[in-house]
């Protein structure tokens, strides 16, 4: 069995109202953006600030305030769809900055809303099999460079931020542990929320083009699309099943739950997940007012924000479900202890 | 089920007054029947277990689409 640790988060400095929003489109009111998400304001990236600068000051807050070892840090693990740059990988660079040992792995994934969940999933499996004992996994994105200020689906929901967690193997001190899970893909949802344009698809060819093979078509900003009722129709019909099939292998019904611990992709989403999956608010915390959706961030910061108002308390059964971009999901059981 | 509770099931969805809407009701005539409500609408015939295809959304633009859909998924008298 593995053991979290800690949780710590970090967003960046700059406020993107709803106000600010509605002054860049005449059109939009601020009140109905909020009335629409549950967000009045999120967080935004400076130029040059990356979801790696976020993770990077999020981990190092989380091993200073454990004292933690990091000469015991076996893996380092990255989720983001944002790194800094093609190659190398991000935690490459985070791994440097926070001088960890060279023993130490390091690599991202790309994943989006679900990523929380399949990193803790890959920390668990890492340190069962005795490959590692001590995981820190790093999540965190900043897709408001993806963004339009002017697309009303996107600008208004998403949010940039990152967090760290510390996966042990030791129960010493640990504030959860961890439980089974289940994951799921289905690809064919890949086009329905998707960038298309910044990695290899659309670009790449001016050596082919050199040799008269193909021209190179001109580079693109990347900008993120993301078709509504699609993912809208995939979440109200993964989710409740995906929970479902953890019940069922944790041998529970839903009422042996005391929090669902969701992505926070936005309140209208979650309000008509928790109707459909018949759960009382008071299990189903929704926190995405001020920062609206982190992406792989929301539950951690969730998780950290229900720690600090004491909505989490010992021997809390919970379950986490991240769902999104792929389509990709997962869900985790998880004990709180202290 | 028949088409008066449906279109109240819509009217709750919508957060819009049943009485005010009718089979010939559609998306233009509605604040609230905005790309929002139509997820909204989306998910109340999850609810009712009317399985839609989300690619034809711009079927439930108009009530006489939602009752087809009903229709369809043999859930209207």
């Amino acid at each position: 069995m593995a053991y979290l640790r800690g949780i710590d988060c970090c967003v960046p400095e700059t406020v993107l109202s709803n106000d600010d929003l509605a002054r860049l489109n005449p059109g939009w009111r601020s009140e109905a953006i909020y009335a629409k998400t549950g967000i009045r304001s999120r967080r935004v990236a400076a130029a040059g600030e990356t979801a790696a600068d976020l993770g990077y000051r999020a981990a190092e807050s989380l091993l200073a305030r454990l004292d933690f070892d990091r000469g015991s840090i076996d893996a380092l693990l990255f989720c983001t769809e944002s790194p800094d740059y093609p190659l190398p990988p991000s935690a490459c660079i985070m791994h440097e900055r926070l001088k960890l040992p060279q023993s130490c792995a390091a690599f991202d994934f790309n994943l989006g809303c679900s990523g929380f969940v399949y990193g803790l999933w890959l920390a668990n499996a890492l340190i069962a099999s005795g490959a590692a004992h001590n995981v820190l996994l790093v999540v965190g994105d900043t897709y408001s460079k993806y963004c339009s200020p002017h697309d009303l689906v996107t600008a208004t929901i998403f949010g940039d931020g990152a967090a760290a967690v510390l996966i042990t193997a030791s129960d010493r001190n640990a504030v959860a542990s961890l439980g089974p899970a289940v994951l799921g893909t289905d690809g064919r949802g890949a086009e329905h929320l998707i960038v298309r344009a910044g990695a290899a698809r659309l670009h790449g060819t001016a050596c082919a083009s050199a040799c008269g093979v193909q021209p190179a078509p001109p580079r693109q900003p990347p900008a993120l699309f993301m078709n509504g009722p699609e993912v809208f129709s995939f979440t109200l019909s993964a989710v409740p099943a995906g929970i479902q099939r953890l019940l069922d292998r944790l041998g529970a019904g839903w009422e042996d739950i005391d929090l669902y611990l969701l992505h926070q992709a936005n309140r209208f989403m979650l309000e008509q997940l928790r109707l459909k999956m018949k759960l009382p608010p008071e299990k189903m915390p929704i926190d995405i007012e001020d920062l609206g959706n982190t992406v792989s961030a929301t539950i951690p910061i969730l998780m950290r924000r229900c720690e600090l108002q004491g909505v989490l308390k010992p021997n809390h059964r919970c379950i986490l479900a991240g769902f999104g971009v792929g389509y990709s999901w997962g869900m985790m059981y998880l004990e709180w202890r202290q | 089920m028949n088409e008066q509770e449906i279109i109240r099931l819509i009217g709750e969805a919508l957060g819009v007054d049943p009485a005010q809407l009718s089979r010939e009701s559609k998306a233009g005539d509605f604040e609230q029947w905005d790309s929002m409500g139509l997820l909204a609408i989306l998910a109340q015939l999850d609810r009712q277990g009317v399985h839609f295809d989300p690619g034809n959304a711009v079927a439930l633009q108009t009530m006489q689409g939602i009752l087809e859909a009903f229709r369809q998924a043999r859930k209207l008298d």
